[in-house]
């Protein structure tokens, strides 16, 4: 199942939209509860990421979201056309609670809750991808999540 | 020998936020500012009540890390009572801050607090 494309202004408000449209297109698919969960968590941290970082608060841009799901994985992609991310993924990590950082969890956090995060540019525009496998796949144990 | 008394009174302003509904990036924001009020009013010890919350994120955890940061150094702290939700629940285990916040129960806030 593929959704048709969301588009939303960069706003904090306004990124509630793809999330509820999220939950249902895998309500629909019938998805259990926890992966709708995790999912819906990646998406707000990243596309929270895009309006702070790619548009630094610029509510004029728009983002575009992509969901889409089959029988082995739930795929999330946006689109938008702000800075470039300059972040190394493999080196994203959970900073030290200890330390009381206030930021730095976003890319963390999204790596915690899907199996894939996948970042390039093609042509000026930013194309994120989040992949959570709904299926037992080579090396994970278990049926969902990570 | 009479007997030496030594007194030592304290007036500690304690101040219980709950909350109800989606803390996020968007209302992150409206709860920082009134948690700066109170710190900028001499409240040094906090507990947000996140029963309710259905669903926290990284900008709301990070304004309730602000609050136990700035109010440690005013000798304060803050306390949790735990969110119902695991939309809610969720961030503060994978960020394991669940290790760091000082957690209660929704019943011990009047009594006890602190």
């Amino acid at each position: 199942m593929r959704s048709e494309p969301i588009i939303v202004p960069a706003t904090y408000k306004d990124i509630r939209i793809p999330a509820e449209r999220l939950r249902a297109v895998m309500l629909a698919d019938l998805l259990p509860e926890d992966v709708i969960l995790e999912c819906e968590l990646a998406l707000q941290e990243l596309l929270t990421n895009l309006v702070d970082h790619a548009y630094g608060g610029d509510a004029v841009r728009t983002i575009t979201i992509n969901l889409a799901c089959d029988a082995t994985r739930m795929l999330i992609e946006t689109r938008d056309t702000g800075k470039p991310a300059s972040v190394d993924l493999e080196k994203a990590v959970m900073p030290d609670p200890t330390d009381l950082a206030e930021g730095g969890y976003g890319l963390a956090i999204i790596k915690s809750l899907v199996d894939e995060v996948n970042y390039k540019t093609e042509n000026g525009i930013n194309i994120w991808q989040l992949i959570k496998y709904l299926n037992r796949t080579p090396g994970k144990e278990e049926t969902h999540g990570s | 020998m009479a007997l030496e008394i030594s007194t030592n009174e304290q007036i500690v302003r304690i101040v219980t936020i709950t909350l109800r509904g989606r803390f996020d990036a968007f209302e992150a924001p409206s709860l920082r500012k009134k948690c700066d009020d109170y710190l900028a009013n001499e409240f040094t010890h906090f507990v947000f009540d996140l029963t309710d919350v259905s669903m926290l994120d990284s900008a709301g955890l990070a304004v309730l890390v602000s609050v136990l940061k700035r109010s440690r150094l005013k000798n304060g702290d803050v306390r949790l009572v735990w969110p119902e939700a695991d939309a809610a629940s969720r961030i503060l285990k994978l960020t394991k801050f669940d290790q760091v916040f000082t957690s209660i129960e929704r019943s011990e806030i009047i009594p006890r607090g602190f």
